[in-house]
């Protein structure tokens, strides 16, 4: 596999290649910083330019744009308090508050500094853990996988929320959606409901893109949140002129001792987003909370948390940028997402012909090391240009949405039509849109449903090949010592993690 | 532990939640028991659906039984206002994709553009640089990335 090296960083080192990463960190940030929009949602509309991209350069630009949201949504978090990703809420508390103490440029390069640092490491940990674990599920068979499937669907289900029943539902109706078309192995017609179009089943792009992207944007364009964020700019920028007579730019410069002061938080968030990150469903959100938490338990300085501490800050964004890498290792090693965002990056492998799980790297390896490669130095282009661009980043954040989001519409109407030259597709995105919006004003989580989307064909394949194995018996599923210790680390584990977001709540 | 609240559960939105989540997964049970499946003895087609309403059904099970208990979700806020917005951009979008065949390409998504602008902003013709000049200038960037970059076939229409 080393052989492989020299080809792959040629590939990643591509002057092609690092033009689309800078303009995915440019894009990631930009978006992330503005209320309402996220990495995520320009990762699902940019899905189809992948079919017409080098597959280096097609992961590169997602791999910026995914780094760059990381970090943007702290921008708005710390300039205006209103969280540009909800990974960044956590951030927003201490970020705000040292903003209206008169330092947020200190606010934000302590936030840079910890996210390029925790996203580093999460991704040091994805290169390291990604081959051994693909190597012991190259001895699984139907029996392990169907476990695998089963074990990452609940537990997505229950993490998503802490709402193990709507999650669940969530997962079921995935399953149900992917059902539609023709049965892969007897070529039977399943819910079709008499449409010839659905036939050859529901495309996975305007399913995403309707899911994650279209229902978000129906309902960022009618809520009054929109103007609500908008007035709470205005009011932070009144704010700020009046705090501008005080403000001395010169005076607000991260000093080196302060940035020591931020590691031991950075430290303790880049430790617990790497472990949340790896787990199905837990999410950035969780992860950042839960480091700041920790942070401040820990710190000498506990009482300031709250307060605009910078400990605070770098441990919130660590713990929300670490998730980035370890979220992938679920993807890589199985072949099954842990997150929305690596269902993303799975649905982009498909769509270039590879496919998720443990033969991806084997296969593909001179393209997955160059992504390896490409994940790391993503980070020091994400350095590089916030810290040139940070000042015009504030401004790029009160760019009003409202004239952004029909622009956005647009683009996903014609980039999923562009990938399928379907026009079906397009009434897929808009009614997959119009479910995604109902589905989340009823407070269901959508990550299993896409997960359960995206696993359904596999582990509808490993089931009915376990059976035919097993003559039929469905014991045979508890045959494998794997199969049964998945199931109840599944089970332990959604105990587990109900509970503690129970009595969290 | 807390007692059933059999008084307060019609009250509760997750109630209906649940009664539709065991509703599509009845349903889905009876089409495969009586509808066109043909499923046959062992393992067919019908299994994994199978397995996936019976899911459905527990799990609605479980979200009425949690809403009994006073867990469930407040009624959802402006839902009507979101899904008229949904339905009218379902409208517009297809509307838009149905024009483009008539009109051409840059008139069609010009005119769409600046139409959500107006119907955004206050006081549109008073922000004219952005209802007006930036989905102009977007409507060029974005034939520059699908017409000429991608190369994407789009029906053709009149205009350009």
């Amino acid at each position: 596999m080393l052989e492989s090296f020299i080809p792959a960083l040629a590939l990643a080192f591509s002057p092609e290649v690092i033009l689309y990463v800078a303009i995915g960190v440019f894009m990631g940030i930009t978006l992330g910083a503005i209320p309402g929009l996220s990495g995520d949602m320009a990762i699902a509309i940019l899905l189809p330019v992948v079919f017409f991209l080098e597959p280096a350069a097609a992961l590169g630009l997602l791999t910026g744009i995914y780094k760059g949201g990381m970090f943007g949504g702290s921008i708005s978090a710390i300039s205006f308090g209103v969280p540009g990703t909800p990974g960044s809420a956590a951030t927003a508390i201490d970020g705000y508050q040292a903003k209206l103490k008169g330092y947020p440029n200190k606010a934000l390069m302590t936030a840079l500094y910890s996210s390029v640092i925790g996203d580093s490491t999460s991704d040091l940990v994805l290169i390291f853990l990604a081959l051994p674990l693909a190597i012991v599920a190259l001895t699984f068979g139907p029996v392990e996988f169907f476990a695998l499937y089963a074990f990452s669907l609940l537990l997505i289900s229950a993490l998503t929320k802490g709402k193990v029943a709507k999650g669940v539902a969530m997962a079921a109706l995935g399953v149900l959606l992917a059902m539609i078309g023709r049965d892969p192995m007897g070529g039977t017609l399943r819910l079709t409901f008499g449409i010839p179009e659905l036939a050859g089943g529901l495309a996975l792009i305007p399913v995403l893109v309707g899911i994650f992207a279209v229902s978000e944007l129906i309902i960022q364009l009618s809520k009054a949140w929109m103007e609500r964020a908008n007035r709470i700019m205005e009011d932070t920028r009144q704010k700020a002129e009046s705090l501008l007579g005080d403000y001395d730019a010169s005076k607000d410069k991260l000093t080196m001792r302060e940035f020591t002061a931020t590691l031991k938080a950075t430290g303790i968030g880049t430790t617990m987003g790497t472990l949340i990150g790896a787990l199905p469903g837990a999410g950035s959100s969780l992860a950042a909370f839960i480091s700041y938490g920790l942070a401040q338990r820990f710190s000498r300085k506990g009482d300031e948390f709250g307060k605009g501490s910078l400990e605070g800050v770098a441990a919130a964004e660590a713990g929300n940028s670490a998730t980035s890498g370890s979220t992938l290792i679920p993807l890589f090693a199985f072949g099954i997402p842990g997150s929305a965002t690596a269902a993303l990056f799975g649905a982009a492998f498909i769509l270039m012909g590879m496919t998720p799980g443990p033969r991806l790297i084997y296969d593909h390896t001179e393209v997955i090391y160059a992504l390896f490669l490409i994940l790391i130095y993503a980070n020091f282009i994400n350095l590089g240009l916030s810290q040139f661009l940070l000042p015009f980043y504030s401004k790029i954040a009160m760019i009003k949405s409202s004239i952004l989001l029909p622009i956005v519409c647009v683009l996903a109407i014609l980039g999923t039509f562009a990938a399928g030259n379907s026009v079906i597709d397009v009434w897929v995105l808009l009614f997959a849109g119009l479910l995604g919006v109902v589905l989340r004003m009823y407070n269901f989580p959508l990550a299993p449903l896409i997960l359960g989307f995206i696993v359904a064909p596999g582990a509808e394949r490993a089931l009915r090949q376990a059976l035919l194995i097993g003559r039929g018996e469905w014991t045979h599923l508890l045959s494998s010592p794997i199969a049964i210790g998945l199931y109840t680390v599944a089970a332990i584990m959604i105990l587990t993690f109900t509970f503690v977001l129970r009595d969290k709540k | 532990m807390p007692k059933p609240q059999f008084d307060k559960l019609l009250s509760r939105q997750d109630f209906y939640t649940g009664l539709v989540t065991i509703g599509v997964g009845v349903i889905g049970l009876l089409d495969i028991a009586y509808g066109n499946w043909r499923p046959g003895p062992g393992l067919g087609p019908h299994a994994f659906p199978q397995l996936a309403y019976i899911t459905l059904l527990c799990a609605g099970a479980v979200i009425i039984t949690e809403a009994l208990f006073g867990k469930s979700d407040a009624k959802p806020d402006s839902l009507r206002a979101v899904l008229s917005t949904g339905i009218a951009l379902v409208a517009i979008g297809m509307g838009m994709f149905w024009a483009i065949g008539k009109l051409g390409f840059m008139v069609s998504v010009c005119i769409t553009l600046i139409g959500a602008s107006f119907l955004l902003t206050r006081n549109p013709l008073h922000h004219w640089p952005t209802t007006i000049v930036v989905p102009v200038v977007a409507t060029g960037v974005i034939w520059l990335l699908f017409v000429q970059l991608i190369n994407v076939p789009l029906p053709r229409g009149m205009l350009f």
